[in-house]
C-alpha cells in the first residue's frame, strides 16, 4: 500500500472523529433546547440544521471558502488568532465537516430527547434534583443510546465527504487529501490496483460505523434486553 | 404544618382549596377518582402553578420543588430504567441535596424487605415489586415530609397493610410527616391519624380520622369499615392462632396469623359482623364482643349501627326489616359476632 494512502487514511479517520466528538459536544446543549421548544421559529430552526443534506456540498465548500478567505473579515480574524490561514489547512476542514455532518449529529440527538419519557425527568424533579442533576445524571444516561447513533453517524457521513474538502481543502498530502480524494486521483491517473485497495478499506470501515450504529439502535432505554 | 390556598381552573371544574392542618403525623387524602387529589399534591410540591403553599410556617411559593423540603411520588411513579434496583435506590441518597433525616439505605431496604430484589432489573420487576421500590427510592431522598400519590395501589391487602404500618413505624421514628393519597377509605383508615376528604376540587371534611370517617359514612355510599386496636396476648400453636386482647379492654378475639402481621389494628367490614341482644350460643360465633348501642341511623335503605365496644367504633348494618323486628334503642348492651378471622 502506497504511504501516501496510508496518510489519507489516518487523516480521514481523524477527521471524522475529531468533527464526530465536536459536534456532540456543540450539539447536546443545542438539542436539548430545541426538543423542547414550541416556538414560531421551530421550523426554520429545524430547516436551517437540514439544510446540509439537501445542498451540494460544494454549494457549501464555496461559501465557506469565501469566508475563509484572507479578504474576509473571519478569514482575517482566524490569522490574527492563529497566524496560519484556513483556507486548505486542516482546520479549516474540520470548520467545513462540522456544517456538512450537522444534521446527521443534530438529527438523532433532537429524536433522542424527545423520545426521554416526561414521566422520569417528572418523578426526579418530585424527588427534589435540581435542574442540572436531572440533566446529567437522569437524562444524559438515558440518551446514551442516541449519542451513540449520533456518533456513529456523524463519524460514518464525514469518512465520506468529498466535494466540500476538494473546495475547502484542495488536494494537499497530510493536510487536506482525505481518501474519497485519493481515491479520485488513483482513478485518474488510471491506477486501479490502489483504487480498488483504498474503496475497499473505506468501505469496510464504513459498513462496520453502521452496523455498530444498528446495534446501539437497538439498545433504545426501555426496550433493554 | 401546611396551610394552603389553592385555585386551579380544571377541565371539570375548579379546584378551590382552604385547608390548614397545624399538626399531623400520617394525613390521608381521600376522594373519589378525578376529585382533584393528585393536583392538590402537585401543588403542594411546586410541580404545578404558583399557589399559596405554606409548610412549616415557611412560605413556599415561589420555590422550586427541590427547595421546599418536600418529596413528592407522583402517582404511577416510574423506576429509571438505566439502573438497576440498588442503582435506583443510590441514585436518590447520591443526588439528592439538603438531607434531614438520617435514614440509610440498610434501613430502607430492611424495613421494606427489598434484599432479593437489589441485583434485580427494573423492567423484570412486578408491579407491587416496582411500588416498593419507588417507595424505597422516596424515602431516600431524604425530607420531613413526604407526599405519597397512591402509592401502594399494586399491593396485595395483607402486604399493603404491613407496608402501611412501616409508614407508621418510620413516621414516630424519624419524624418525617406524611401526606398519603387514596381512593381506598380502608388504607387511609388504617394508618392516618388526619383525613382530609376531597370532592370536585373541593375540601368537605378535614380533622381526625375517626371524625371524618364517621362523616364519610354518614354522607356517602361508602359502607362502613370498624378499626380496631389491639394487643397480642399470645400465639396458640395447637390451633395456630393469635389471642388478641383490645387495646384498654378485657375482651378478646382470636384470629389467623395473618391479620397480626398486618400491624397492631383490625380492619373489619360491615358483613363480617352480626348484632344480637343475646349472647350468641352457635361454636361458630367464638369471636363475640360486647358493646353499647350509641347510634343508629337510616342511611341509604339500611340502618347503619354503632356499637362502643369499651371506646372503639364497631359498625355494621342491619336491613329494615331485621331493625324494627329487634326494637333496639341507644343505650342498650349488645353482643357483635364477627367472622371470618379464624
Amino acid at each position: 500500500m502506497l504511504q501516501s494512502d496510508l496518510t489519507a487514511l489516518w487523516l480521514t479517520v481523524k477527521l471524522a472523529f475529531i468533527t464526530a466528538v465536536l459536534l456532540l459536544i456543540l450539539c447536546i446543549p443545542v438539542a436539548y433546547k430545541l426538543a423542547g421548544y414550541r416556538g414560531r421559529f421551530k421550523p426554520f430552526l429545524e430547516a436551517l440544521i437540514a439544510m446540509p443534506l439537501v445542498l451540494p456540498p460544494t454549494l457549501l465548500g464555496f461559501y465557506l471558502l469565501v469566508l475563509f478567505s484572507p479578504t474576509h473579515a473571519v478569514g482575517q480574524f482566524w490569522f490574527w488568532l492563529t497566524g496560519s490561514q484556513l483556507a486548505f489547512s486542516f482546520q479549516g476542514v474540520v470548520i467545513g465537516s462540522l456544517f456538512y455532518s450537522l444534521p446527521f449529529v443534530m438529527q438523532p440527538l433532537v429524536a433522542g430527547f424527545k423520545q426521554i419519557n416526561q414521566t422520569y425527568n417528572e418523578a426526579a424533579i418530585a424527588l427534589g434534583l435540581s435542574h442540572f442533576k436531572r440533566f446529567v445524571y437522569l437524562i444524559l444516561p438515558l440518551l446514551k443510546p442516541s449519542i451513540g447513533s449520533a456518533f456513529a453517524l456523524g463519524f460514518a457521513h464525514t469518512l465520506g465527504e468529498f466535494g466540500l474538502v476538494l473546495m475547502i481543502g484542495g488536494n494537499i498530502q497530510g493536510e487536506t487529501q482525505v481518501v474519497s480524494i485519493a481515491l479520485y486521483d488513483h482513478v485518474e491517473s488510471l491506477n486501479y490496483a490502489a483504487a480498488h485497495q483504498l474503496s475497499l478499506i473505506l468501505l469496510a470501515i464504513s459498513f462496520a460505523c453502521l452496523v455498530l450504529l444498528f446495534k446501539f439502535n437497538k439498545s433504545i432505554v426501555g426496550v433493554k434486553q | 404544618m401546611i396551610k394552603l390556598t389553592l385555585f386551579k381552573a380544571l377541565n371539570h371544574f375548579d379546584l378551590d382549596i382552604k385547608l390548614h392542618l397545624e399538626s399531623f403525623s400520617i394525613a390521608g387524602v381521600f376522594g373519589p377518582s378525578g376529585s382533584g387529589k393528585s393536583t392538590l399534591l402537585r401543588c403542594i410540591s411546586g410541580l404545578e402553578g404558583e399557589q399559596s403553599v405554606y409548610i412549616n410556617h415557611q412560605q413556599v411559593d415561589h420555590l422550586p420543588t427541590e427547595q421546599r423540603g418536600v418529596t413528592l411520588q407522583v402517582q404511577s411513579c416510574p423506576l429509571f430504567p438505566h439502573l438497576d434496583v440498588a442503582g435506583n435506590l443510590a441514585f436518590t441518597q447520591t443526588h439528592c441535596t439538603n438531607r434531614q433525616t438520617d435514614l440509610t439505605e440498610q434501613k430502607v431496604i430492611e424495613a421494606l424487605e427489598l434484599q432479593p430484589l437489589l441485583k434485580r432489573d427494573v423492567h423484570s420487576l412486578s408491579g407491587g415489586e416496582r411500588q416498593r421500590v419507588v417507595f424505597a427510592r422516596t424515602l431516600l431522598a431524604g425530607k420531613k415530609f413526604i407526599i405519597l400519590d397512591e402509592p401502594f395501589s399494586a399491593l396485595d391487602w395483607p402486604l399493603r397493610f404491613k407496608t402501611l404500618s412501616t409508614i407508621s413505624e418510620l413516621a414516630a421514628e424519624y419524624n418525617i410527616k406524611f401526606m398519603l393519597v387514596s381512593h381506598s377509605l380502608k388504607e387511609l383508615l388504617f394508618c392516618c391519624d388526619t383525613l382530609v376528604q376531597l370532592n370536585n376540587g373541593k375540601v368537605i371534611n378535614h380533622g381526625p380520622t375517626a371524625l371524618v370517617a364517621k362523616a364519610i359514612y354518614a354522607n356517602n355510599k361508602q359502607t362502613p369499615l370498624s378499626l380496631i386496636n389491639f394487643q397480642i396476648i399470645k400465639f396458640d400453636e395447637k390451633y395456630g392462632v393469635y389471642q388478641l386482647k383490645l387495646h384498654q379492654s378485657e375482651q378478646q378475639l382470636f384470629v389467623l396469623p395473618s391479620a397480626v402481621e398486618q400491624g397492631s389494628k383490625l380492619i373489619l367490614e360491615c358483613e363480617q359482623i352480626s348484632v344480637s341482644a343475646d349472647r350468641p350460643v352457635s361454636v361458630n360465633n367464638s369471636n363475640v364482643l360486647v358493646g353499647v348501642l350509641v347510634n343508629a341511623e337510616l342511611i341509604n335503605g339500611s340502618w347503619q349501627l354503632a356499637l362502643n365496644i369499651d371506646g372503639q367504633t364497631l359498625y355494621c348494618l342491619h336491613s329494615k326489616r331485621l331493625w324494627e323486628q329487634s326494637s333496639y334503642k341507644l343505650g342498650d348492651t349488645l353482643y357483635a359476632a364477627i367472622h371470618n378471622l379464624e
